[in-house]
C-alpha cells in the first residue's frame, strides 16, 4: 500500500486522507457502527475496526468466513441468516435491511441491524454495507411495545378507555377499549357527533356544556353519563380529562380517560336499595338499634331509640345514650358493657331504661361485634328489646309461683305427685317435714313405712285402683308423724288429664282429720252416753254411777242406823228421835231398792234405729273402735268371714258395743297370760233364720259360761260385771241369743245368735 | 265463841246424807250445822262458825277438793274430812297429803268418823251415854 501512486501525490493531500479515515473511525466508535465489504467469491473482505469491536473480536485479525461467521449469530437467528448469506454468495440479493442478534465470546448477546447495498468495484459486483448495534434501541421497542400491550390489557380488563382530544381542530384518538365501550368500529374515525349520538338524550346537554367549557377554559373536567344504545341498552360512563400541560404545537390538548361504571353503578344502586330497605327495617322491627366504634362511642341509633328516649341524636351519640339508664341498673350495665368491650365477647343483659315520659320500661340488650379479616374488631351492634310486659308477666309469674309454694308449704295438708303409674314425683315440705322422711324415702313404694300397717293393704289396693281406673282417690287411714304417732288422715287425689285425656299426673291432699276424727268419735261417745243415759258408757264408769246413786242411801240408812242405836242407847233413851231416825232408814232402804228398780228397767230398755249393716262393718269397726286403747292393741285379732253373709237388720250402735264389749273381755281376759293372746271372730250363716258370730279366745276360759252373764259378777278389778249381762238384753232386744261355751283346747267362745234381715222389718218394732 | 268453835259443818249435795250424818252426830253431842254446797257454806260465813268440817268430794260447781284446796293456807285452816260416794281411784293418802285429817268412803261408818272428828274437837256436851 506505501508504494500506493496516489498517496503520493501530495503530502496534503495523504494529511487530508489521514484525517478523513480518523475522522470516519471516530464516527463509527461513537455510533457504533461497523462497516464492511462482501464479494460473493470469497465472503467478507473487509470488517471496520468498530465491526470487530461490535462482536467483541480483536480488530486486528482478520474478517471471519462465511462459516465462521454464521457461529457468530444467535441460534434463534442463525438460519435466517444462512439464507441471507447464500443469497449474497448467489449474487442475488440486491439491497437488505435486517435485525439480527449476534452472541458475542461472553455469551452476552446483542441486537445488530445490518444494512447492506451492492456496487461495482473495478468491474466486480461486491457487498458493502454497515452493522450498526441497537440493543439498546431494540430493547427501548420492544419494552415500549409490551407496555402497550400491557395498557391495552390494562384497559380491556377495567374497562377503561383513554382518548386524546384536541377541542380546536375537534381532532379525537380512542384507545381500542373506548371504541369497545362506545361500541363502534375500531375503524371509525371518531368525532364528537358520534360521541354525542351514542350519549342518553337526557345527558347530551350535559355532555355538550362539559365539552364547551373545557373548549373555553381549558381546564379539567370529571363527568358522568349514560349511553343509550340502539337496543335500548344504557351504560354508564364517567369521563376524567386534563389538558396536557405540554401540548403539541399551540393549540391545546386533552389527555383523558372513559371508564364504564356500569357495574358498580348497579352495585351501588343495589346497595342503596339494599341500605334503604335496612334502614326501614331498623325502624319498623320492634327493637332498638345501634352501632358503637370498638371503644364503644356510640356512632348510629335507630330514630325510633331516639323518639323513645326522647333524646336529640346530638345527646344520644357517644356515651349520651347511658343517661336513659335507670340509676340503679347504671353501674352494672356499664360495667358489662366495658368488660364485652374489653373481651370482645358478645353482652346480653337486661336494664331499664327511661322513656320520654319519664317512665322506665326493661329491655334486654344484645351487643355482638363485628370483626374484620384479621380477627380485629371493628364495629359493635347492638338492640335493646322492649321486654317490660315479658318482664311483668315473668314476674308476676314469679310471685305466683312463690306464693303458690307459699301455699304448698304452709297449708296444713300434705300434698304429693305421681306419675300416671304411680311413681311418686313430688312431696310438698309440708308431707316431708311431716313424715321425717326424705323424698327419696317415697319412691318404689318407699311410702309404705308411712301408713298404718293396717291401713296400708286397704290404701295400696284404692291407690293401684285408681292407676288403673283412672277414678278419684278417696281413702281415710292413718300416716306415722316424724315422733312415732300415727294420725288419722284422709287422702283424696285426683288425675290431671292431657288434651288427649290421658293422664299426665296425679295430684293429692292428705289432710290431718286426726282431731275432727277423734272429736266424731267423742261425739259419737257422747251421743252414746247421752242417749243410753251412760248404760253403754265404759262399765268402769256405769259401775261408779250406780255404786253412787246406791252409796248415797246406803250412806243415809247407816248413818240413821247408827244414830238410832245411840239414842237408844243413852241414858235416857231418846225414843222420839230414834223413831224418827228408823223412819228415815225405811226411807232410805225403799229408795236403794227403787234405785235397783231403775237399773233393771235401764237393762231392758228396745233397739231403736235399726238398720241393714252388713257383719263385717260391725266386727270392723268394732275392733277398730277397741284399738283406740293404745294398752289393746297389741293383742292380734284375726276375722274370717263368709263372704256371702245376708246383712243384719240390727241397731249397729248397739250391736257395735256388744262385740266391744266382747273383745275387750277377751283382751282382759288374756292379760298376763303366758300364751300369746289371740282372737279370732268367725260368722256364718246358721240354717235359713240367723247368723251366727263367735269371738274366740285363748285365754283361760270361764268358770260358769252361765253366771258370768248375771249382773255384778265380775273377774275384774274395775266394773261390776254389768258388760256381759247389758249385752245379753240388747242381743236378746234383737231377737237374738248371746252364750259362752270353753273350748276343748282352752280359752272361751262367746257366740252371738242374730235373725237375719230378709223380709225381718216389722220386727224392729216388736 | 266456845260454843260455835265446836260445831260441826256438814257439807253435802244430797239432803238424805245431810239429814242423817246431822242426826248422827247429834246423837254424839255435837251441834252440825248442814250446806248444800260449798258455796252455801262460804256465802254464810261458815268456816267462822265451826271447828270442823265434813264434805262430799262429788258436787256440783266446788267440789269438796276445791273447798279443802280454798281454805287450805287461808286464815280459816279449819280441820276437814272427806267423803265420797263413787268408787273413788284417789287413796286417802292422796287427799291427808292435801290437808284433809280424813278420808272415807260411803257408807261411812259412824263410830269410825265420829273417833276422828273428837280427835280435833271434843263435844261441847259430856257423851250422852
Amino acid at each position: 500500500m506505501s508504494t500506493d501512486p496516489v498517496r503520493t501525490i501530495s503530502q496534503k493531500s495523504v494529511e487530508e486522507l489521514e484525517r478523513s479515515e480518523f475522522y470516519l473511525a471516530e464516527a463509527q466508535r461513537l455510533g457504533r457502527l461497523g462497516c464492511w465489504v462482501f464479494s460473493p467469491a470469497k465472503g467478507f473482505e473487509y470488517w471496520s475496526r468498530e465491526l470487530f469491536q461490535i462482536h467483541s473480536l480483536d480488530p486486528s485479525s482478520e474478517p471471519p468466513t462465511s462459516e465462521k461467521y454464521l457461529t457468530l449469530i444467535h441460534p434463534d437467528d442463525r438460519e435466517f441468516m444462512r439464507s441471507l448469506m447464500r443469497q449474497m454468495h448467489g449474487g442475488g440479493l440486491p439491497e437488505f435491511d435486517v435485525t439480527k442478534r449476534i452472541l458475542r465470546p461472553n455469551g452476552e448477546t446483542r441486537y445488530v441491524r445490518c444494512v447492506g447495498n451492492s456496487i461495482l468495484d473495478k468491474g466486480v459486483l461486491k457487498r458493502i454495507g454497515v452493522g450498526v448495534d441497537v440493543t439498546e434501541y431494540e430493547a427501548a421497542v420492544r419494552r415500549l411495545r409490551r407496555h402497550e400491550a400491557y395498557q391495552k390489557e390494562a384497559q380491556r380488563l377495567s374497562h377503561i378507555g383513554s382518548f386524546g382530544w384536541k377541542p380546536d381542530s375537534g381532532e379525537i384518538v380512542w384507545s381500542e377499549e373506548l371504541y369497545r365501550i362506545f361500541e363502534y368500529e375500531p375503524s371509525t374515525t371518531i368525532t364528537m357527533e358520534n360521541i354525542i349520538q351514542r350519549t342518553h338524550p337526557e345527558d347530551r346537554s350535559l355532555v355538550g356544556e362539559a365539552v364547551r367549557r373545557a373548549a373555553s377554559t381549558h381546564s379539567a373536567f370529571d363527568l358522568e353519563h349514560r349511553l343509550l344504545f340502539p337496543d335500548g341498552r344504557i351504560k354508564y360512563v364517567r369521563v376524567l380529562a386534563t389538558p396536557l400541560s405540554e401540548p403539541e404545537g399551540d393549540l391545546s390538548e386533552y389527555t383523558g380517560a372513559t371508564v364504564d361504571v356500569t357495574n358498580q353503578k348497579r352495585a351501588e344502586e343495589t346497595l342503596r336499595k339494599s341500605e334503604k330497605e335496612l334502614r326501614t327495617l331498623v325502624e319498623i322491627i320492634p327493637a332498638y338499634v345501634g352501632t358503637s366504634s370498638p371503644d364503644g362511642t356510640v356512632e348510629f341509633l335507630s330514630q325510633s331509640w331516639l323518639e323513645y328516649s326522647g333524646m336529640s341524636r346530638e345527646q344520644a351519640m357517644g356515651w349520651g345514650w347511658a343517661g336513659a339508664i335507670h340509676p340503679q341498673d347504671l353501674d352494672r350495665v356499664l360495667t358489662a358493657w366495658q368488660a364485652g368491650l374489653t373481651s370482645g365477647a358478645p353482652v346480653e343483659q337486661e336494664l331499664r331504661c327511661r322513656k320520654a315520659d319519664q317512665t322506665y320500661r326493661w329491655f334486654l340488650n344484645r351487643s355482638l361485634p363485628l370483626h374484620d379479616d384479621e380477627g380485629k374488631i371493628v364495629k359493635w351492634y347492638g338492640i335493646l328489646f322492649d321486654i317490660d310486659e315479658l318482664k311483668e308477666t315473668q314476674r308476676a309469674l314469679q310471685e305466683r309461683e312463690h306464693e303458690l309454694q307459699g301455699i304448698i308449704d304452709t297449708i296444713p295438708s300434705l300434698l304429693w305427685a305421681s306419675s300416671p303409674t304411680g311413681e311418686i314425683t313430688h312431696i310438698s315440705q309440708t308431707a316431708l317435714n311431716y313424715s321425717g322422711l326424705r323424698f327419696d324415702d317415697f319412691l318404689n313404694l318407699g311410702w309404705k313405712q308411712f301408713i298404718h300397717p293396717d291401713d296400708f293393704e286397704d290404701a295400696a289396693k284404692a291407690f293401684f285402683h285408681s292407676m288403673e281406673t283412672g277414678e278419684s282417690i278417696n281413702v281415710v287411714h292413718r300416716l306415722r308423724r316424724a315422733d312415732g304417732e300415727y294420725r288419722w288422715h284422709h287422702a283424696r287425689g285426683e288425675p290431671l288429664r292431657g288434651s288427649d285425656g290421658k293422664i299426665i299426673q296425679w295430684y293429692g291432699l292428705s289432710t290431718d282429720i286426726d282431731e275432727r276424727k277423734r272429736a266424731e268419735d267423742h261425739l259419737r261417745d257422747t251421743r252414746i252416753e247421752l242417749s243410753r243415759a251412760a248404760r253403754i258408757a265404759t262399765l268402769a264408769e256405769l259401775s261408779a254411777s250406780i255404786a253412787h246413786e246406791l252409796n248415797q242411801p246406803l250412806m243415809s240408812v247407816l248413818a240413821n242406823a247408827q244414830a238410832a242405836k245411840r239414842w237408844l242407847a243413852a241414858t235416857t233413851p231418846n225414843l222420839k228421835e230414834a223413831s224418827a231416825s228408823i223412819d228415815r232408814i225405811i226411807r232410805d232402804a225403799k229408795a236403794a231398792d227403787e234405785v235397783m228398780q231403775h237399773i233393771r228397767a235401764l237393762f231392758k230398755q228396745e233397739p231403736y234405729d235399726k238398720a241393714d249393716v252388713t257383719v263385717l262393718e260391725v266386727v270392723k269397726s268394732a275392733v277398730r273402735f277397741v284399738q283406740e286403747d293404745p294398752n289393746k292393741r297389741e293383742v292380734r285379732i284375726d276375722w274370717n268371714l263368709d263372704k256371702d253373709i245376708p246383712s243384719l237388720f240390727v241397731d249397729f250402735i248397739q250391736i257395735q258395743q256388744v262385740f266391744v264389749n266382747l273383745i275387750s273381755n277377751a283382751i282382759d281376759a288374756m292379760e298376763g297370760k303366758s300364751v300369746l293372746p289371740c282372737i279370732q271372730i268367725r260368722a256364718a250363716q246358721q240354717g235359713t233364720r240367723e247368723i251366727l258370730i263367735q269371738v274366740i279366745d285363748n285365754g283361760p276360759g270361764v268358770e260358769d259360761p252361765e253366771r258370768i252373764f248375771d249382773a255384778f259378777v265380775t273377774t275384774k278389778r274395775t266394773g261390776m260385771g254389768m258388760g256381759l249381762a247389758i249385752s245379753r238384753s240388747i242381743v236378746e232386744a234383737h231377737g237374738g241369743r248371746l252364750w259362752a261355751e270353753n273350748n276343748p283346747s282352752g280359752g272361751a267362745t262367746f257366740n252371738v245368735a242374730l235373725p237375719l234381715s230378709i223380709g225381718q222389718s216389722n220386727h224392729s218394732s216388736s | 265463841m266456845n260454843f260455835q268453835a265446836h260445831t260441826i259443818a256438814v257439807i253435802d249435795d244430797d239432803p238424805r246424807v245431810l239429814e242423817s250424818l246431822v242426826n248422827l252426830l247429834a246423837s254424839y253431842g255435837y251441834s252440825a250445822q248442814s250446806y248444800i254446797s260449798a258455796e252455801q257454806f262460804l256465802q254464810a260465813g261458815g268456816p267462822r262458825k265451826c271447828s270442823c268440817i265434813i264434805a262430799d268430794v262429788e258436787m256440783p260447781q266446788m267440789s269438796g277438793l276445791g273447798l279443802l284446796e280454798h281454805l287450805k293456807g287461808s286464815e280459816w285452816d279449819v280441820p276437814m274430812i272427806l267423803i265420797t260416794g263413787k268408787p273413788s281411784v284417789r287413796s286417802e293418802a292422796f287427799y291427808r297429803e292435801r290437808g284433809a285429817i280424813g278420808f272415807f268412803r260411803k257408807p261411812v261408818d259412824g263410830d269410825t268418823l265420829v273417833e276422828l272428828i273428837c280427835s280435833v274437837c271434843r263435844p261441847p256436851k259430856p257423851d250422852v251415854n
